[in-house]
């Protein structure tokens, strides 16, 4: 019986509260639609103000580089695109004009929604239907007068998040789109070697990690130690004039690390290296130098220009060249430290208008940045046979062999990624010095 | 008593219960919660004029919303599409109203047709879709009655006129006629007439002179009824009268193939419609070599050769005492070891048709006279097409 009376007062309770008023008050003070539709105008307006000009840094998907638009949007619904990369016009700088709209979709969607032969060839299907999957509508998912965020929205409905960004654009930094696309050639260019192995990322806590492919935006990553196979990380990355950034966080870092570490925009500092802006401290430098100088791809030519050789190497150098034109009657090129493939032996290379020869030195990397240099003229490899020769029939090149086996050397560069030249100082003496170049 | 305190609460449980359910008083709906939205055109906008004609001459005229900016969430996600340009999408705004819109205007006497039977959305995208399994590519669709989009829009050169015709206006039709059977049924005759022969999954691997000869129009109408229905008025619409003259012709043939027809590669294979024998020998099968028609001349009695050559004598060919040349057989050749006539004249090498075996009189089915009616002017023009 009390069962059945506590039931009825269940009901009665419940009752009341299902006739209470349902209303309740809007926390926004407008509908969703009315919010919606203003964030449409609201991003529309931020779009086209203060000349309308952003340079979106473009993801088509998660295998290829990212890529650079100058988009300057106009009042009347039109959009100039411009671009500079190797899918358009052949790889040159290209603009066009098509249609722009903020539309109410998934919230606030910028579309480009006419056809723009500078950006839509990434959405475009190639021949049997396969292409690069990009997108060309974008979830806004937030700005600032100087910065948006998007999000692509047909990735997004195939389960893959591609977030984007956009920034205002100086005019006065760049009177027009051809201007960026000019310097970013030129940044490209500079900030890496396409012939340095092994770059190296650097977390606040000391771990390193080798990068490469870095030249290509496809950054492959594995803890130094590691190996690519067992360890191996990937992610792409656009290049800006400002630094890169990755289409994601790189997230293993915090994997192997243990702790929180957010790395994705990285700046160039005045140095060349990358630092990344979220933590202030993981940074990503070309290889030490004494690596670098190891790495076997590379020949170190000594540079001869004014200035780009001291002290003995000069006078050893000089009187090289003197040497050979009395003893082979021909002129003497160039001297080179580096890697002979053939032998799969360090040698210093030589050329001059008739010959061409190797004397196979060793080196010991001492540290990140000090190299020792040892050579025996009896051992089986020593030479080949122009080596030999002009080994023993140049007193300067003796001396040459001499002055590198004599002391320890210490490199420097005053790029940090792509140290090319790099000078090599002798220890005993400063005064003695060669730049190095490949 | 207790028994009856236990029926008074049963009631009053029950009661409250139904209280619950019908106490709620009805609310008013209040105002709409979406901002009010004009639908006036912006004088200052880029495609101002443009938008103005669209509205003038298909929203105004057909209720029919011209969508040539492309939204992803109106297309198939699984497909890469790019938006259509705006050059090719004014051009083939015009395009469509002149040759299809007004033309069917022109035929009914009204425009109550295509108000009727038309599409209410015609949307435009800038690429094919291509399926990449199959390889397939779509250039039209049409869907619930009312929409239909065009595709492969980017590739319209206006100055192409048998391009247009049927890479364009050939899917307008096409669609229309989706359009038209999604609002009215097909009738039964016509599902009933090639039923049994239609491949859904292969249509696209089918030789066109074979499904000629099996009575369809082309290897998508062979695909399913509706297509069928949709490709029949579509060519029947575009094709010029040598087309479809070559289409009667290929539906009269039989076909053979020389590849392997199980295989999976079936596209692949080339179909002939003529045969001969090699040496002039027909005593085995193995001697039987197909040749396209392009090879091929028929004869005023209706008998075919092998154009431009000639049946060779059986090696070795020697000189007999008359000084004439005779091959192994004793037969009489030149002295290039070409075979002579009574007459001395090279004998061609004889070429027969390949049987029709598919069953199907492939004429008569594209004909289908049950299913047009005698008072159209279609009739007449399959009637005459038949006689080919």
């Amino acid at each position: 019986m009390k069962k059945l009376f506590n039931i009825s007062a269940l009901i009665l309770m419940l009752s009341l509260v299902a006739c209470a008023p349902s209303e309740v008050d809007d926390i926004f003070g407008e509908s969703p639609a009315e919010r919606l539709d203003n964030a449409v105008k609201n991003y529309t307006e931020l779009l086209k103000a203060d000349g309308g000009r952003w340079l979106m840094e473009y993801f088509a998907n998660g295998d290829e580089e990212g890529y650079n638009f100058i988009m300057t949007f106009h009042n009347d619904g039109s959009v100039d695109i411009s671009t500079q990369n190797a899918y358009v016009n052949d790889g040159a700088f290209y603009s066009d004009r098509s249609l722009w709209e903020v539309v109410s979709d998934y919230g606030p969607v910028l579309s480009f929604n006419t056809y723009n032969r500078a950006f839509h060839v990434f959405s475009s299907p190639q021949s049997d239907g396969s292409g690069h999957e990009g997108d060309y509508e974008f979830m806004i998912l937030g700005a600032d007068e100087n910065t948006m965020h998007l999000r692509g929205k047909k990735s997004r409905d195939k389960g893959v998040v591609i977030d984007m960004v956009m920034r205002r654009l100086s005019s006065t930094d760049y009177p027009t789109d051809e201007d960026y696309f000019n310097e970013l050639t030129t940044v490209r260019k500079n900030a890496f070697s396409d012939r340095i192995n092994n770059y190296v990322l650097t977390t606040g806590s000391g771990k390193r990690y080798i990068c490469n492919d870095v030249t290509t935006m496809l950054w492959s990553f594995y803890p130094e130690g590691g190996s690519l196979l067992d360890n191996g990380e990937y992610m792409n990355a656009i290049i800006t004039n400002k630094g890169i950034r990755f289409m994601e966080p790189l997230n293993f870092l915090t994997e192997y690390n243990e702790e929180d570490i957010a790395a994705q925009d990285f700046e160039f500092q005045e140095d060349g290296s990358l630092l990344c802006t979220e933590d202030g401290v993981t940074k990503i430098t070309g290889p030490a130098l004494a690596d670098l100088f190891h790495q076997t791809q590379l020949g170190w030519m000594f540079g001869t220009a004014e200035g780009e050789m001291g002290g003995q190497f000069l006078s050893i150098y000089n009187a090289i060249v003197t040497e050979a034109k009395a003893k082979y009657k021909t002129t003497f090129n160039w001297l080179q430290l580096g890697y002979d493939p053939a032998k799969a032996l360090y040698r210093l290379y030589f050329k001059n208008g008739k010959y061409n020869g190797s004397i196979y030195m060793t080196h010991e990397i001492v540290d990140g940045n000090t190299l020792k240099f040892s050579f025996d003229p009896s051992a089986e490899n020593a030479f080949d046979n122009n080596g030999k020769s002009h080994y023993n029939n140049l007193e300067s090149m003796r001396a040459m062999v001499a002055l590198l086996c004599s002391t320890e050397f210490t490199l420097t560069a005053s790029h940090a990624m792509v140290a090319n030249p790099m000078t090599m100082t002798s220890k005993s003496n400063s005064g003695d010095f060669v730049v190095l170049k490949f | 008593m207790k028994k009856y305190f236990k029926y008074i609460s049963a009631f009053a449980l029950v009661a409250i219960a139904a209280m619950s359910l019908t106490s709620c008083g009805e609310k008013s709906l209040g105002e709409t919660i979406f901002p009010d939205v004009t639908d006036e055109l912006d004088p200052n906008s880029y495609t101002y004029k443009f938008d103005k004609w669209l509205q003038q001459n298909y929203l105004n005229e057909y209720n029919l919303d011209f969508q040539y900016k492309l939204q992803d969430n109106e297309t198939n996600m699984n497909y890469n599409l790019e938006p259509a340009t705006l050059t090719n999408s004014i051009d083939l705004a015009v395009l469509a109203k002149y040759m299809w819109f007004d033309v069917y205007e022109e035929v009914s006497g009204s425009k109550e047709f295509v108000k009727m039977y038309g599409p209410r959305i015609l949307m435009l995208v800038g690429s094919p879709a291509i399926n990449p399994q199959t390889g397939t590519i779509i250039v039209g669709l049409a869907e619930g009655g009312i929409k239909v989009t065009l595709l492969h829009v980017n590739s319209m050169n206006p100055l192409n006129i048998y391009g247009l015709n049927s890479d364009y206006f050939h899917t307008m039709h096409h669609e229309f006629t989706h359009i038209l059977h999604q609002t009215k049924s097909i009738p039964r005759e016509f599902q009933l007439i090639s039923l049994g022969r239609y491949d859904a999954l292969n249509w696209q691997d089918r030789n066109a002179g074979v499904v000629h000869s099996l009575g369809f129009v082309t290897p998508y109408g062979s695909s399913e009824i509706r297509e069928d229905f949709a490709e029949i008025c579509a060519n029947y619409i575009t094709l010029t009268d040598e087309q479809w003259a070559r289409v009667w012709l290929e539906a009269g043939r039989g076909y053979a193939t020389d590849g392997d027809e199980d295989s999976e590669e079936m596209s692949n294979l080339t179909y002939y419609c003529f045969y001969y024998f090699e040496n002039n020998d027909a005593s085995t099968d193995e001697n039987k070599k197909y040749l396209g028609e392009n090879n091929v001349v028929e004869n005023e009695d209706g008998t075919y050769i092998y154009k431009n050559m000639y049946q060779r004598g059986v090696a070795p060919i020697t000189q007999g005492e008359d000084g004439q040349y005779y091959d192994a057989k004793g037969v009489r050749c030149d002295d290039s070891g070409f075979v002579l006539d009574a007459n001395g004249n090279r004998v061609p090498i004889q070429v027969f048709p390949v049987e029709d075996k598919d069953g199907v009189d492939g004429v008569a089915v594209l004909v289908r006279p049950t299913m047009l009616p005698s008072s159209t002017s279609s009739v007449s023009r399959f009637m005459a097409f038949s006689n080919v």
